[in-house]
């Protein structure tokens, strides 16, 4: 029997193109994207949509009026409470490749950004983070 | 064989249609709560009278709930574990009744030493509602936390959890009677569908009587 004929083995090759196209869609940050999820989903919504102006949304970076510059800083040490009502507070926790991987999770998987954050831009901004508290 | 699994399995499917037809029936809405016989009537649980302060630092009691249903939850702004996403679901809820006089929503805070009205008017602001229609509650916390057991929220101090406080996302819907009707788990979407249409159901019971 010839394969080409065979019409069983064109559907398993079409149902391995459609498993290939589906995983191929993957997020690209994943470690991100588990630190996103643990740390930052409850307030900024697991899509990151936010709640009004009360958890910002992160899925529309391009317009918002927070530098890129500014996220290793607001990450780390919080967001001011004189800005919105409630103060976000700081993941202390988390290393620089930590933050920066949420932050490229962010940009790339989230707001479609195609744009590498890389660790020395992280690592540069934190040392020159003003002190909130 | 082969004939007894096709019946078996009809036999499945018949269940789940026939359960989930009986559940989307034409049934009011229950009276929430327990029953108690007073000389022979009987009485339904009813949330007790209150005083508690609005983001406007006016007093607010039962009185000025008495001609509409309200949708309550219990929260404090510094909650850093569920609260925003019942927020968000509470968000849903004002979105859908903005424009109808007869809703109100009703927010607690449990964590009055931090939430003063001025930081509830903060809030509602950042919230971006009007507070004529979703008034935010503070006031003595003992009150607080007993009310929600009215509610049947179950709110405590635990200097465990996120935040110092425990508490449940439970969105509740309470008539002009004061009686509790529907709740739905703040923290499920899908269980806020099922809640909008038991608001529904309830405000039709006002629309028959007028």
């Amino acid at each position: 029997m010839n394969m080409i004929q065979n019409p069983k083995a064109y559907c398993l090759v079409f149902l391995f193109l459609v498993y290939c196209l589906t995983s191929c869609s993957d997020v690209k940050y994943s470690q991100g994207e588990a630190l996103y999820l643990a740390n930052c989903s409850s307030c900024h919504m697991p899509e990151a949509g936010g709640v009004a102006k009360l958890y910002p949304a992160l899925n529309d970076l391009r317009n918002s009026d927070v530098k890129l510059d500014a996220l290793p800083c607001i990450i780390r040490y919080g967001q001011n409470k004189d800005i919105y009502s409630l103060e976000m507070e700081g993941l202390k926790n988390l290393s620089s490749i930590e933050i920066n991987n949420i932050i490229n999770y962010l940009l790339n998987d989230i707001n479609g950004i195609e744009l590498e954050y890389s660790i020395d831009r992280t690592k540069g901004n934190l040392q020159n983070c003003k002190d909130t508290d | 064989m082969m004939q007894i699994r096709i019946i078996g399995i009809i036999a499945v499917i018949g269940f789940f249609v026939v359960a989930c037809e009986s559940k989307s029936s034409d049934k009011p809405l229950p009276i929430i709560g327990r029953l108690e016989i007073v000389d022979g009537d009987t009485i339904h649980h009813t949330i007790p009278d209150f005083e508690f302060i609005n983001q406007d630092s006016q007093l607010v009691t039962n009185q000025e709930l008495t001609e509409y249903i309200y949708i309550s939850d219990f929260f404090f702004t510094s909650c850093p574990s569920i609260c925003p996403i019942v927020k968000k679901q509470m968000l849903r809820i004002y979105d859908k009744y903005k424009s109808n006089s007869m809703v109100k929503l009703v927010s607690h805070t449990i964590d009055p030493k931090r939430d003063t009205a001025d930081k509830l008017k903060r809030y509602a602001a950042d919230l971006g509602v009007d507070t004529g229609k979703w008034v935010f509650l503070t006031g003595d916390k003992e009150s607080l936390l007993d009310i929600a057991d009215a509610y049947f929220v179950a709110a405590y101090e635990d200097p465990d959890a996120p935040g110092g406080f425990d508490h449940s996302g439970k969105i509740i819907l309470v008539d002009t009677k004061r009686q509790v009707r529907s709740f739905a788990e703040g923290t499920d979407p899908e269980d806020v569908d099922r809640f909008l249409k038991d608001i529904d159901k309830l405000l039709h019971e006002y629309d028959s009587k007028s």
